[in-house]
């Protein structure tokens, strides 16, 4: 092993809970993010995917933190992470772990998914949302930032600490953060269908961005992981993993992108690419958690 | 018979045992307690609340009798390691752990280094070592724990409240030493540093047990002294491997259980240079930051406002006619 190997890790055995507590809590903050941006940033013809967006965040986000409360060894105690115990109701935070972190981000993001989504289903998007209500539009912001937050904590979460490959490169958060968004983007454009086009393209737009950056910076965490990380990924039937990843999560949908006409259109290259995009997604989140783990985690 | 398992009176047939002595006077807050035992030096070892204890742990006398692991299995009524994933023997050592656990806090390592291409294995040697929790002075596994679970107490010591923490598990990975795992109750463990006995002003039962001194227990400063010279003896007696461990604040801020061994520290399982977890934090909050901010960019780009013709369809896939932007297909052709 390299000299810079830490012989004691121990692994925390957070399995498929995580996993999919990992992707879904990253493809819940990416779709919120995407109907935020398009309130605030879209024009009037976005109505329908925000409103898409804002009947999908709230329910994901309760699914997402149901996957971590049954993991956790006392699932009654999940309070804990927000609440001081012992001095009920001070808040518990801390800010420099990133799982007392997260614990915020999930409060202020179940706050926003949550007034958006009352607001969709029992007045339609005309309580906040209405147009020209600044509420509905600080709602977006704060449900946007802390969506963007949502998809990437994860990734400074297993970044902060001992853990080979994981505490190996800080690119892990980026790399979390493009892929939740990507995810979540390509979530609603299988849902939108009946959305104008330009909203689907715009979607469709925003994607094949952030797979760019997604790509760039899975780049950067590979080769950036160190002697120690990089054996314990180019060793293991991980690598495995990280090349699907590569080409069934990122390669194929930025191919499809690039000429929509092989899947015969672009609608159905946007669709294809979205799947493709949520696959990936799911298995980067496998990948980096089995890394130290082994793949049955 | 009838009254067989009656404890009652079995307790008043039973052959009466003398009261075993306090050891140590009763503690006082903000008063020195003192404690004695017999693997604690020939000196009384005297504490106070609000000082720094720990464990120095002389790993060249011992002799790998695991008196410890015993003592302290005993004294926190610990459970045997019966759950599958943790109930390993090595089959080719003395070691019978191999690892420290929710529900072992003490463990011998025994690092056995001999030829085995030669028969008479001269040179070779058995290196042993009492692992413990660190008590580190800037302890990851505290520094992580999102419940507040992990405390520092009045003695320097790091300590799990198992009735705060919710098994996150985050502990575990914040570890630099690997000491941290769950137990049975699906709650992390570790050592306590024997918290119960210290406010009794009682030396923890690991250190109480040694029957060699390798495992000393006091106050830090008093150990840091033990060390040095123990170290300057054998130096002086040409193991000029010997070397501290953990002694100064070189990492970590300093380990309340520091030890003295005599091959590097990954012979022994420890890393060379443990770190703090949070020392990744800065880079990875601030390429998360960047990343959120790219994001942001680029989703502005895209979701800007653009022209819808007149003629365009409400929905995706109907006929559409010719649009302000071209669609890929469009471009394609």
């Amino acid at each position: 092993m390299p000299p810079d190997f830490n012989p004691s890790y121990a692994t925390p055995n957070w399995g498929w809970w995580i996993v999919l507590y990992f992707f879904f809590g990253g493809v819940t903050g990416g779709v919120y993010f995407a109907a935020a941006w398009l309130d605030l940033f879209g024009d009037a013809n976005d109505r329908p995917a925000v409103r898409i967006g804002h009947r999908l965040a709230f329910p994901l986000i309760l699914l997402s933190a149901l996957f971590l409360i049954v993991d956790l060894g006392k699932p009654d105690r999940f309070w804990h992470m927000l609440f001081e115990s012992e001095r009920f109701p001070l808040p518990m935070i801390k800010l420099y772990s990133p799982m007392s972190l997260g614990s915020l981000i999930l409060f202020f993001f179940g706050a926003a998914s949550f007034l958006s989504f009352v607001d969709e289903v029992f007045a339609r998007g005309r309580l906040f949302h209405a147009p020209g209500n600044p509420l509905g539009k600080i709602i977006s912001a704060v449900g946007a930032l802390a969506g963007l937050a949502l998809a990437g904590y994860t990734g400074m979460l297993v970044n902060v600490t001992n853990e080979p490959v994981w505490g190996n490169s800080p690119w892990i958060s980026a790399l979390f953060l493009f892929s939740g968004t990507s995810t979540g983007v390509a979530l609603l454009l299988l849902l939108a269908r009946r959305v104008p086009r330009t909203t689907f393209e715009k979607l469709s737009e925003a994607d094949g961005y952030l797979m760019v950056f997604e790509l760039i910076t899975l780049v950067l965490f590979l080769v950036t992981l160190g002697a120690v990380g990089s054996r314990f990924i180019f060793n293991t039937p991980v690598a495995i993993l990280f090349g699907v990843v590569l080409i069934v999560g990122l390669v194929l949908p930025l191919f499809l992108h690039w000429r929509p006409t092989l899947a015969g259109g672009m609608r159905t290259a946007a669709t294809l690419s979205a799947v493709l995009v949520l696959i990936g997604g799911f298995v980067l989140r496998w990948a980096v958690l089995a890394s130290p783990q082994g793949l049955g985690l | 018979m009838k009254n067989l398992f009656n404890l009652e009176v079995l307790a008043q047939q039973a052959p009466q045992i003398p009261v075993q002595p306090q050891v140590g006077a009763a503690p006082v807050p903000g008063q020195p307690v003192s404690a004695t035992g017999t693997g604690t030096p020939s000196y009384p070892v005297t504490f106070q609340r609000g000082q720094p204890v720990g464990f120095f742990t002389d790993t060249t006398v011992c002799i790998g009798c695991k008196a410890c692991e015993v003592a302290c299995k005993e004294w926190n009524q610990l459970p045997a390691e019966l759950d599958p994933a943790h109930f390993k023997l090595s089959g080719q050592s003395y070691d019978n752990t191999l690892e420290l656990s929710g529900t072992t806090f003490r463990h011998v390592k025994f690092i056995e280094q001999f030829d085995l291409a030669d028969p008479n294995r001269v040179g070779g040697r058995w290196l042993m070592l009492s692992d413990v929790c660190k008590h580190c002075v800037q302890a990851g596994c505290l520094e992580v724990c999102p419940t507040g679970a992990i405390t520092r107490t009045e003695f320097d010591t790091v300590y799990i409240q198992q009735d705060v923490c919710n098994g996150c598990r985050y502990c575990v990975v914040g570890c630099p030493f690997g000491v941290i795992q769950m137990n049975e109750e699906g709650v992390a463990g570790k050592c306590t540093f024997c918290y119960d006995r210290l406010q009794a002003g009682l030396t923890p039962a690991c250190a109480q047990a040694c029957p060699t001194a390798s495992i000393q227990f006091g106050p830090i400063s008093q150990l840091q002294q033990n060390a040095d010279a123990r170290l300057a003896t054998l130096q002086q007696a040409g193991r000029t491997q010997a070397r501290l461990y953990g002694r100064d604040d070189a990492f970590l801020g300093g380990l309340n259980s520091f030890y003295l061994i005599e091959d590097s520290p990954t012979v022994y399982g420890l890393p060379e240079a443990p770190h703090l977890p949070s020392k990744n934090l800065p880079a990875s909050g601030g390429f998360g930051l960047v990343a959120a901010v790219l994001a942001g960019i680029a989703g502005m780009i895209a979701f800007r406002k653009r022209r819808m013709d007149p003629g365009e369809p409400a929905a995706v896939g109907a006929p559409a006619s010719p649009r302000p932007r071209t669609s890929p297909e469009e471009r394609e052709a």
